[in-house]
């Protein structure tokens, strides 16, 4: 891909965690490798020492004193965004490693180049990454509610690794706590008419955290609450 | 016409429930529907006590049911599901001041956790 330039000061890179001790910490030190040093985390009320390891690695935290959820800790990020007013870009990423902090690069690129609003990192586009297939199935019906909800077709709804422009983060405000945000985005900049643009992206999934993310009664909960919200604004 | 001990107590409970409903508003706590729903409730609930027979049946025969015992358990049914769902949307609600609280707080207090204050 054609090269753009980024100039990483005007880049927050925001991490929301819970319980990621032991691997927030490298995900920290990739980035600062990599020379992006407005790094977040906003650690959601975890049972570990995951705040601390961030702050030792010289990342900004943010502490939730109770834990309320993925969605609830990206929406304080982004308000920490607005609130300092100091950035251009918003970067989103797991803590857990999944994602690889290479790719940030090619996702601003990608948005740069593209004009984009929002760009999300795509785990399916590329076909090479291994995805369990229950996590494959889980999506595959996320994306359907969501393309149903938005009108429009989508690709990897559940996506927590994100590029956001300044007026995305200034538009779209997460009412959700869980994860039924991440369709809650999608949905909310398909109506506020930003452009979105999927970009492939690397993504691992070592045997710690497979568990993690939706299951089957997540799934039920994001679906009930998410229909809850768009039927009666609640 | 035989008056059951039931005739007596459920309309007392829907008086009593109407007082608290009434002071629950003039309080501030709830909105002007849902007070009226409230009250349109137990007024409904004891007609039903004091002239069961009289209520279920023109119930039975408005809604198309043919068994006063039936109507009673559709309407219940369905006042049990509302009950519900305002339920669901005022959890909701006290979850998002919860939300926005502790949001709140880890703006405030950047960089430190509830032990460090």
């Amino acid at each position: 891909m054609e090269s753009v330039t980024l100039d990483k000061d005007k880049i927050l890179i925001m991490i929301p965690v819970f319980n990621e001790g032991g691997r927030v910490g490298d995900v920290i030190r990739v980035l600062k490798g990599r020379g992006f040093h407005w790094i977040l985390v906003v650690d959601d009320g975890s049972n570990d020492e995951s705040g601390k390891e961030a702050q030792n690695t010289g990342a900004q935290v943010l502490y939730h004193w109770v834990n309320r959820g993925a969605g609830a800790a990206t929406e304080t990020g982004l308000a920490y965004f607005r609130e300092k007013g100091r950035w251009e870009y918003l970067v989103t990423i797991d803590g857990d490693q999944q994602h690889s902090p290479e790719d940030i690069e090619i996702l601003l690129s990608a948005h740069l180049k593209n004009g984009a609003d929002l760009t999300v990192g795509d785990r399916f586009m590329s076909g090479t990454n291994e995805i369990p297939k229950l996590r494959i199935f889980y999506n595959a019906v996320a994306d359907g509610i969501t393309s149903l909800m938005s009108g429009r077709r989508v690709r990897d709804s559940q996506s927590g690794f994100k590029v956001w422009s300044r007026s995305a983060v200034e538009m779209i405000c997460i009412e959700q706590n869980g994860y039924e945000f991440c369709s809650e985005v999608i949905i909310k900049a398909h109506q506020l008419g930003l452009r979105i643009w999927n970009e492939p992206i690397q993504v691992y999934y070592p045997e710690e955290i497979r568990d993690k993310g939706q299951n089957f009664s997540k799934g039920v909960k994001t679906f009930a609450n998410l229909m809850h919200h768009f039927l009666f604004k609640t | 016409m035989n008056f059951e001990v039931y005739q007596l107590l459920v309309p007392l409970i829907g008086v009593f429930s109407i007082s608290m409903t009434i002071k629950s508003h003039r309080a501030g706590d709830n909105t002007v529907f849902e007070s009226f729903f409230w009250i349109f409730f137990w007024i409904g609930v004891s007609l039903v006590a004091i002239f069961p027979d009289y209520t279920t049946g023109r119930l039975s025969r408005l809604l198309g049911i043919k068994d006063n015992v039936n109507a009673i358990i559709f309407i219940g049914l369905a006042v049990s599901f509302f009950i519900h769902f305002r339920t669901f949307g005022i959890i909701k609600q006290q979850n998002q001041t919860i939300t926005q609280l502790v949001r709140k707080i880890a703006l405030r207090t950047e960089g430190k956790k509830e032990g460090d204050l």
